[in-house]
């Protein structure tokens, strides 16, 4: 279905564990049609921004090395296509921590456990409400 | 230089001046340590007359060991120059006249009089000192501690949430037939391992939640809310749950001028905990009424079923940790019995109170009563 807003094709997911990238790739992939490309870490994550070439990230907040939000904060500063969507996707769920990441640039912020049933369709009704509003 | 006798008097009147009013002790005690002089801040500081105090030994003004071992300080220095205090400010403990112990610094240098050794020391107390530095360590101490405990939620929280997101992930998948069909005894097991995962999920939300209360972690982020707006979100929110359980929600009389002041997120917590116990204690085919007024200046907000009713031998228990009714039927009702306690202490952190009115086989009513800073725009309009 579309309601005239531009349909999200390609997504980024940057997760350090590998049984969750597993799971949200066939959530995406078979379930929503999405072209998934999962990312073990945030500088791989960032690497790929350029040769996958994605709409949309979805970036897990806690990942040891470089953690979610300075994935964020490097593609922000640094990276050419710093305007893409980013949605951050953690088990920290408190609603401060939430309003937090939304404050650091975040487009929305997913709670694990994610319903892989409907992730795809989340991350489109975001996409379109980003486009929505840039217009 | 001193020109005449005049201008030796004005400056033993000075340093006597000095002595006099300056705010720490000065005692000068001789070679035996036999106090000589003390000035009017030594009285104060120790509590004793300056008469009670000439011509007796130092160390009376200090408690046990330093009394005992104070003689045997001086005769050391006297006989090999070795030095303990004497010269080298250090912080010691003193004794007042009534007993009580308190720190002190302590100053002790040496002069010659008339041919005699003799010992200044000056002493300041530094008991507020200490005290404050004490209190500092211990808010220090309080901040760490909390820091710890802040740590050791948000990481319980991603550890436990981690492994649970695979799992649920995965049992979702499987139990959707997008990876392929299973056999009906294995969906039947699949279903069993996704319930449980559900359960366990909100266990961990309830147990976090509560150790954030308890610990008073709680944030609350207040804003202006309509409160018809809000219960309208509430019944579209929980509509899906209800239908699971046959039970539809309906909002009944609220101004749309009403408003609240509280925390959307955790407020709509309280009012899922409220509307999901409403369901799962209603009748099949039975209606769950949501309905605000305003009452006593502040807002209630009132959720209705027509269920089974809370027994009366269970009505003072029903906000404690850990507690469902105990009836042969209930038992079989999912939930962490976690819920009404978690959403009593949100309702009360927000200034407010959660209160009920339930007669067995007839149905319950749950009331949030909260305080309303615009009570005086929030005229119901009929």
């Amino acid at each position: 279905m579309n309601d005239g807003s531009p349909q999200l094709q390609r997504v980024l997911y940057i997760e350090d564990e590998e049984d969750i990238r597993l799971v949200a790739q066939i959530a995406l992939e078979q379930i929503g049609g999405l072209t998934t490309k999962t990312c073990a870490s945030g500088p791989e994550g960032l690497e790929a921004v350029d040769t996958f070439v994605p709409e949309l990230i979805l970036l897990d907040v806690m990942m040891p090395g470089m953690d979610g939000p300075s994935v964020l904060g490097k593609l922000r500063q640094r990276h050419a296509r710093n305007d893409i969507p980013v949605v951050f996707i953690t088990a920290k769920v408190q609603p401060d921590e939430v309003h937090r990441f939304k404050e650091m640039g975040a487009e929305a912020v997913i709670t694990k456990p994610f319903e892989p049933m409907t992730l795809a369709a989340q991350l489109q009704e975001i996409w379109s409400h980003f486009h929505a509003h840039r217009k | 230089m001193m020109s005449n006798r005049e201008d030796v008097k004005d400056l033993l009147n000075r340093t006597k001046a000095i002595v006099e009013t300056i705010v720490d002790g000065v005692i000068t005690i001789d070679h035996q340590g036999l106090i000589d002089t003390v000035n009017p801040a030594t009285e104060k500081i120790f509590g004793y007359q300056a008469e009670e105090l000439i011509g007796r030994n130092v160390s009376m003004l200090m408690p046990d060991p330093y009394q005992r071992e104070h003689d045997g300080y001086i005769g050391n220095y006297l006989n090999t120059g070795q030095k303990k205090i004497i010269g080298i400010g250090r912080e010691v403990s003193g004794q007042r006249k009534d007993g009580s112990i308190f720190p002190l610094e302590l100053a002790i240098s040496e002069m010659v009089v008339n041919e005699q050794r003799m010992f200044t020391g000056v002493v300041r107390d530094i008991s507020q000192r200490k005290e404050t530095e004490e209190k500092l360590r211990a808010a220090m101490r309080r901040v760490h501690e909390q820091r710890i405990k802040d740590e050791f939620i948000a990481t319980v929280s991603h550890e436990l949430r981690t492994p649970l997101t695979s799992i649920k992930g995965s049992l979702e998948l499987i139990r959707s037939g997008s990876v392929g069909a299973v056999p009906e005894q294995v969906s039947t097991l699949i279903e069993i391992a996704r319930k449980n995962s559900e359960r366990l999920l909100l266990l961990i939300n309830d147990i976090l939640d509560i150790s954030k209360i308890e610990s008073e972690q709680m944030n609350y982020r207040m804003i202006r809310i309509p409160v018809r707006a809000f219960l309208e979100s509430a019944i579209s929110d929980n509509r899906a749950y209800g239908s699971q359980h046959s039970v539809e929600f309906r909002l009944g009389n609220c101004s749309s001028k009403l408003n609240m002041y509280a925390d959307p997120d955790r407020m709509m917590q309280v009012m899922n905990n409220l509307m999901s116990n409403a369901a799962k204690f209603s009748k099949p085919d039975s209606h769950v009424e949501l309905s605000a007024q305003e009452c006593d200046g502040g807002v209630r907000i009132c959720v209705k079923d027509e269920g089974c009713g809370i027994p009366a031998t269970f009505k003072s228990r029903i906000f404690d940790k850990f507690t469902q009714a105990d009836s042969s039927d209930q038992r079989q009702i999912s939930g962490t019995g976690l819920g009404l306690h978690i959403s009593k202490a949100i309702v009360e952190q927000h200034g407010g109170s959660l209160s009920f009115h339930s007669e067995l086989h007839q149905g319950t009513e749950f009331y949030i009563d909260l305080k309303n800073p615009f009570s005086d725009e929030a005229k119901p309009d009929e």
